[in-house]
């Protein structure tokens, strides 16, 4: 099942990634299926090895070689899947484009920093002049937030702090001003007040570009501030999709509750409280238990049901799935407010 | 009665070297003129960002890295002085645990030899050795399976575990924690972090929290310091840092802190610094934080000094008001 927004820039349907080994097939990704309207902010969370990188590298086409993928991935009305590379060419860049994780790796340090965004322009606009490449990287530099743009678009990657860096990726990425933005962990290698800038730049940018964003994170923190809807992600399935608010305060699935209880919060009142604790791990891909894949850490689970029967998602409110037999149905909210 | 342990006025410098004969330019003072006291049975929290200088301290409490100057008491007896026999049975009372618990483990060696191998550079529990590690390995909540188990074989979590019975195999007083939940996912993360409150309770030790992460500082610690560029620029216990910051670093840093509700999120007031943290090696004269600080005043132009006031220190010429 999945939720189909009206005038939906992306659509995927029953994505599934299987890679080929040595020994035996490993579903890394299960039958995902989610859906993006345009100008919308969509949260993405899970932990390593949940599938969420995953996803993005699969709806850009970014998947190694021995991946096989089924399902369907469509934007912008295109199916994506089994799409010519050069048409993907086109798109990746102009109407879609990823913010990586590691800003330090994803530059080139033997060129200029303007030089690298100038290259981000030229591949899908070659008509303007040197001068006009020049001033649009200037003003890419200065939308991020980069002081004296000036005096900074010849310096080298090595040259900028990891904040920068950051930040003239982010330029990179919007330099074509695209409908759809993946940032995969954006912010996770930086201090939480850089954090809170390059948050704050993805917010104006979204703003001014009215463009969508799929913010792949593991901070629940994170994407209570940015995100209109979330998808949570378990061991390559969706676990649970929502709006942010619905997500936090009429919480459906055990997974996403025991993820809430277990971090630590700057609000709260005192030390003495114990946190909840998830018991055992993620399983591997290869090694998934039998029933619900949840169903060794939960601490709802029913002998006999969940270890069993997997279960199908099932809808408890007003565009609210979860991966749950036992999540129930929540009263709507007719103020738009909770409860 | 002094603290079980004192830190006065402790400098760490490195050498700036440049060119073909690395010739000496200069100095970068990644640790300058700390001073912190730490109570048996107590968690301190050192925060601060990149480049702060927060692990230095860690480093130099076990003498991992030799302080410039400065003076580290344990019980009263100064470590930076010691030497010899008297250092190394100093050591024992005071242990770190790493942040990385993938490259602080020796993947040549199973997990029982890696935590025994402290006893054996103390000579300790010779004949006895079989069942310490057992202990300890209950004492951690881990199974007596992985003792011969090789690092590779174990999760991040169960690493870390491995990371802390080591360092209470020599049942120290003082453990320093360096980052050791930041390498972790958050459902792997709230283990340790009860485990070592346990611990905490069980074995009356003291810890002391480094992290850059204030939501997990504000969970463990009595007593929080914050670090900018070297200095501690306020120190207090837990709670009224967090209701009642009065250096505006602190306060900037805890409204860029996201909390996980979107309705607090909506309505909260965040900060937003400009610019970066300028550079170690070219710092502002006076209040280091002035470049970036939206109170900075001429006065900012002389260095403050940490001032405490009822319990609540801090180094600025404009606090906020508690």
């Amino acid at each position: 099942m999945s939720i189909a927004s009206d005038g939906a820039l992306l659509q995927v349907e029953g994505l599934s990634v299987t890679f080929r080994s040595r020994d035996g097939d490993i579903n890394a990704l299960r039958d995902v299926s989610f859906g993006m309207a345009a100008g919308e902010s969509l949260g993405v969370v899970g932990e390593s090895g949940s599938g969420k990188s995953l996803t993005s590298a699969a709806i850009m086409g970014l998947l190694p070689a021995n991946a096989v993928v089924s399902g369907s991935i469509r934007f912008m009305g295109r199916e994506l899947l089994g799409a010519k590379e050069s048409e993907l060419r086109d798109l990746r860049g102009r109407r879609m484009s990823i913010i990586s994780q590691n800003a330090l790796t994803a530059l080139n340090p033997v060129h200029t920093v303007g030089a690298q965004i100038i290259e981000a322009i030229r591949v899908h606009d070659d008509r303007p002049s040197r001068r006009e490449l020049r001033d649009r990287a200037l003003a890419l530099l200065d939308l991020v937030g980069i002081p004296q743009p000036s005096s900074r678009i010849d310096n080298y990657p090595h040259e900028f702090s990891g904040g920068m860096r950051q930040r003239a990726l982010i330029a990179m990425s919007v330099a074509n001003e695209p409908d759809l933005i993946i940032a995969d962990e954006p912010t996770t290698a930086l201090d939480v007040t850089v954090q809170a800038q390059i948050l704050d730049v993805l917010a104006r940018i979204q703003e001014r570009t009215r463009s969508s964003l799929m913010l792949i994170t593991h901070d629940l923190g994170v994407v209570a501030g940015v995100a209109d809807r979330v998808v949570v992600m378990y061991s390559g399935s969706i676990a649970e999709q929502a709006d942010v608010d619905d997500l936090f305060h009429q919480t459906a699935h055990p997974y996403t509750r025991g993820l809430l209880a277990c971090l630590p919060r700057l609000d709260a009142r005192d030390r003495s409280t114990s946190l909840y604790r998830i018991p055992g791990f993620q399983p591997s891909p290869s090694d998934r238990p039998d029933g619900c894949t949840f169903h060794p850490r939960c601490d709802v689970a029913k002998p006999g049901l969940c270890d069993v029967d997997a279960p199908l998602l099932i809808e408890v409110g007003a565009g609210h799935i979860a991966r749950c037999h036992l999540a129930v149905r929540h009263h709507p909210r007719p103020d738009g407010s909770d409860q | 009665m002094s603290a079980l342990l004192e830190v006065r006025d402790l400098v760490k410098e490195y050498p700036v070297r440049r060119g073909l004969l690395r010739r000496e330019i200069g100095s970068v003072k990644a640790v300058n003129g700390v001073s912190l006291t730490l109570e048996r049975g107590r968690t301190l929290g050192l925060v601060g960002e990149t480049g702060c200088g927060k692990s230095t301290v860690g480093r130099c409490l076990v003498r991992l890295v030799e302080p410039t100057s400065g003076a580290v008491y344990l019980d009263g007896e100064n470590l930076t002085e010691m030497s010899g026999r008297d250092l190394r049975a100093a050591r024992r009372r005071i242990q770190l645990v790493f942040q990385d618990p993938y490259a602080s483990l020796d993947p040549r060696q199973s997990v029982g030899a890696i935590i025994a191998e402290p006893l054996h550079l103390h000579h300790l529990e010779r004949g006895n050795e079989q069942a310490r590690i057992a202990n300890l390995l209950d004492l951690v909540g881990l199974s007596q399976s992985v003792r011969d188990q090789y690092p590779h074989e174990l999760s991040g979590g169960q690493r870390q575990r491995v990371g802390i019975a080591r360092a209470l195999a020599l049942e120290p007083e003082v453990i320093v924690l360096d980052e050791p939940v930041s390498a972790l996912d958050v459902s792997i993360q709230a283990g340790v972090l009860n485990l070592l409150e346990e611990l905490q309770q069980r074995l009356d030790l003291a810890y002391l929290f480094i992290s850059h992460d204030l939501s997990v500082v504000r969970h463990v610690s009595h007593e929080v310091a914050v670090m900018y560029l070297g200095r501690i620029v306020e120190r207090v216990d837990a709670d009224r840092l967090y209701s009642s910051p009065k250096h505006p670093y602190t306060k900037a840093m805890l409204s860029a802190v996201p909390v996980p509700d979107p309705r607090i999120e909506r309505s909260r007031q965040r900060i937003v610094l400009e610019g970066d943290l300028p550079s170690p090696l070219d710092l502002p004269g006076g209040c280091a934080f002035r470049s970036r600080c939206w109170k900075q005043t001429d006065r900012c132009a002389i260095g403050p000094s940490l001032i405490d006031e009822q319990g609540h220190a801090v180094a600025c010429h404009h606090p906020e008001l508690e």
